[in-house]
């Protein structure tokens, strides 16, 4: 429901940018909102990495994956690439990720929050560097 | 592509990054060598490589969590006094320590092997800041004037108390907050800035609290850390240079930031 959720609304706001906006802004603004979409998933994916929930977490890891895949813009092409690294790296350490993870929103199980935090860094990087 | 970074770069940034590498040296202060409970490893010539795609001249290195280590470090001290022997110009060695045993044989074979501090993991080896054990290990490194680095980012919350009280303590340890205390960032900040020899590590931290860091905290007390192997150089290089560029730090106080600060320390 919430992957959904987020794809409608961020749809809804590219198309109204798309309207409002003079054509030189708008390739700025689809990478804009390329990373606040990202960066939304991976906001899920680390609040929801707890034992009763990494389920759901691994699902919008998966998200990321797929959109990092989904955006093509070429001075971008480094920064997406880690982003899916990223996610792939702790999808492929799931296993360990699983077992130590613990029912609080400060654990960090195999290092995946940390992994995340860079990510979700990537992604607030480029907008403020996009955007300025 | 640029030479300092695998990444796009505007060319706005590069006329001032430019400025600021001019008679740079980065120095990284939070690196690990060695492999972890958690799968993840890295040796020392990867770690120099990393280093030097980044242009990184030095980096304080210590272990991870080894699995097959004694409880007392022992195994993974020595991989990295190796990486030390043998790199002793890139690498400053810190050797690892679990206070729950007894740690005083491995701290002083550490010292006598020329080990420059001691990094302490309060998540890891699950004891408080401010554990019986773990004051007489600052003490000691007071005494022998090691720096302590300490873990102070993710699996720990409120930790600005027990951290002043150990700065209070110990006026003369010299103190690298890990992750700069990310996860009580404002306390820390109002509660640490205060002590002479307490400096803020921005490994690992977010882009936001990296803002608060560089805003709230003199530039002479921040230094610069990756976290490799699990961050990336050039990225926490980038965010660092280009947080403190947003905030109108000078190319002098970035370049501090960037080495200056820790180069102070150890040299």
């Amino acid at each position: 429901m919430t992957k959904g959720f987020t794809k409608k609304y961020v749809h809804k706001l590219n198309k109204l940018m798309q309207e409002l906006l003079p054509q030189e802004d708008k390739r700025r603004n689809e990478k804009i909102l390329a990373y606040i979409r990202i960066y939304t998933d991976l906001i899920h994916a680390g609040n929801l990495l707890r034992k009763d929930s990494y389920k759901k977490s691994i699902e919008f890891l998966k998200i990321v994956k797929r959109f990092t895949k989904e955006f093509y813009f070429k001075e971008e092409e480094a920064y997406l690439k880690r982003i899916n690294e990223l996610a792939s790296s702790i999808l492929s350490n799931i296993r360990c990720v699983r077992c130590r993870a613990k029912d609080c929103n400060v654990c960090n199980p195999a290092h995946a929050r940390t992994k995340l935090q860079l990510a979700q860094n990537i992604c607030v990087l480029r907008i403020l560097k996009i955007s300025s | 592509m640029h030479k300092w970074s695998k990444y796009s770069l505007t060319s706005e940034t590069i006329g001032l990054y430019e400025e600021i590498y001019e008679n740079l040296n980065i120095w990284d202060c939070h690196a690990h060598i060695g492999h972890d409970k958690d799968r993840h490893k890295i040796t020392a010539a990867e770690v120099l490589k990393k280093m030097d795609e980044s242009r990184i001249d030095t980096a304080v290195v210590f272990p991870l969590n080894n699995p097959d280590d004694n409880k007392m470090f022992t195994l993974s001290n020595n991989v990295v006094y190796k990486a030390y022997r043998k790199y002793p110009k890139r690498f400053i060695p810190f050797f690892r320590l679990n206070p729950h045993f007894k740690w005083r044989d491995e701290f002083k074979r550490c010292v006598d092997l020329g080990f420059k501090g001691v990094k302490l993991h309060p998540r890891s080896q699950r004891f408080k800041l401010t554990f019986s054990k773990v004051m007489k290990i600052y003490e000691k490194a007071e005494k022998e004037d090691l720096v302590v680095m300490l873990h102070a980012g993710f699996g720990l919350q409120e930790i600005s108390e027990d951290l002043s009280l150990i700065a209070k303590s110990f006026p003369n340890l010299r103190l690298i907050i890990g992750h700069s205390g990310f996860v009580d960032l404002d306390n820390v900040i109002k509660k640490l800035t205060k002590y002479k020899n307490v400096l803020f590590d921005t490994s690992a931290c977010k882009m936001f609290d990296l803002f608060d860091l560089i805003k709230q905290v003199d530039s002479s007390k921040i230094i610069f850390g990756s976290d490799i192997p699990y961050y990336d150089i050039d990225l926490a290089l980038e965010s660092v240079m280009d947080a403190s560029i947003m905030l109108k730090k000078t190319p002098n106080q970035i370049r501090k930031i960037l080495g200056g600060n820790l180069m102070r320390w150890f040299r």
